[in-house]
């Protein structure tokens, strides 16, 4: 137990030192109003809805990351077009929480008769005939439409470029060896669980560390486009 | 010029190809250790980075380690002491890789020296105050880290 504590103490003391280093660029960044290198994003992505005014009505708006995906425009089932929104961004929310789907599930389908932009199974939004008048178009085509902005946004998010910190662990041993920060594209970083490091030499006198991001512990299963750009390791 | 002069330079001359021809004689047969030794991790890795990277691969290859993207093994450049202090392999698309020259190391110590921090960066500049604060590669990422044990 003590032992567990004594390594505890120091790896905790990596992860802050990490975490301090990889603020610290990023304030570079603000002041070179260039995006940051040990990136600061979180690791889901966020969906969010916001309440606006056009032409002097409430409008609630669902966005993805930064990217509006869907204008409520009108009150239905007791809800103001706001609330809608807030409706379906938790709705959305939670269907990207569940298990990330691929950009193809998200489709238009047909529920009770109306048009829907839905994610597998799950309703997201409502196409009414309402919002395809104000649109210009008919329910089908702005389904249509909610679903490309959506996917669009979605794709650019998975993309986007994040980092985490995951514990270096040796390979086949499963010795814990240290921290990393690894970067990469959302869709990847997410996979990734340890930092798997490998060690050899080459002509006796070079020592030479490699360092995997991982899936799990007991394998070597690469994420692909993930990499390390700063790690801790602890004298044992 | 009398005539000992031009002996004792021409002595001078060939002593000094002689030393560099044995330095070099050293370095052809192969040994890391004396390159570094000799003439600095910087031609050390400019020398046998290729190998380092073969070899690296090879490693990755064994353990059935997919690789994606290019590689390149290039000299570590210390913030702190400004001098190379080793060498990384670095991997990320292939117009990226080719423009990095070496990646700056900065090294924060805590817990009495017991932990030690390395935030690394690849540049495309052998002069990372050339670079830094601007890295820009961001998808290159370090894939090992080369310590020469001389």
């Amino acid at each position: 137990m003590n032992r567990r504590k004594a390594i505890a103490l120091p790896l905790g003391v990596i992860g802050l030192a990490l975490l301090l280093v990889a603020a610290l660029p990023s304030q570079t960044r603000r002041a070179a109003a260039q995006e940051d290198w040990f990136t600061s994003e979180p690791e889901e992505i966020q969906v969010t809805s916001r309440a606006q005014e056009l032409g002097g009505l409430p409008v609630g708006e669902v966005l993805l990351g930064e990217s509006v995906v869907t204008r409520i425009r009108s009150a239905a089932g007791g809800k103001t077009a706001p609330q809608r929104a807030e409706t379906a961004a938790a709705r959305l929310s939670g269907v990207l929480r569940a298990g990330s789907p691929a950009p193809e599930e998200f489709r238009v389908a047909q529920m009770n008769g109306q048009y829907v932009v839905a994610v597998r199974d799950e309703l997201i939004v409502t196409a009414d005939t309402y919002h395809a008048q104000v649109n210009g178009t008919t329910p089908v085509k702005l389904a249509t439409q909610w679903r490309d902005n959506l996917v669009q946004a979605y794709r650019r998010e998975l993309d986007r470029p994040i980092g985490k910190i995951c514990p270096i662990v040796s390979v086949g041993k499963g010795t814990r060896l240290g921290l990393a920060h690894i970067t990469g594209p959302r869709s990847q970083v997410h996979k990734a669980q340890f930092v798997g490091q490998l060690e050899t030499t080459f002509q006796k006198s070079v020592r030479i560390r490699i360092f995997v991001p991982i899936k799990a512990q007991d394998g070597v299963d690469r994420v692909p486009q993930v990499n390390v750009n700063a790690y801790a390791d602890l004298k044992m | 010029m009398s005539r000992r002069r031009q002996l004792a330079a021409a002595l001078v001359a060939a002593l000094a190809l002689g030393t560099a021809g044995a330095r070099a004689a050293k370095i052809d047969l192969g040994s890391i250790g004396d390159a570094v030794k000799i003439m600095g991790i910087g031609f050390a890795v400019k020398t046998f980075g290729g190998q380092i990277n073969q070899a690296i691969n090879t490693v990755l290859m064994q353990n059935n380690i997919e690789r994606h993207g290019a590689t390149k093994v290039v000299p570590i450049l210390s913030v702190g002491q400004g001098a190379y202090i080793g060498a990384a392999q670095v991997t990320g698309p292939e117009n990226e890789v080719a423009q990095v020259q070496a990646v700056v190391q900065g090294e924060v110590t805590a817990s009495g020296g017991q932990v030690r921090f390395n935030a690394l960066v690849p540049v495309d500049s052998i002069n990372p105050f050339q670079s830094l604060p601007k890295p820009k590669f961001k998808g290159v990422g370090i894939t090992a880290i080369i310590d020469f044990n001389v």
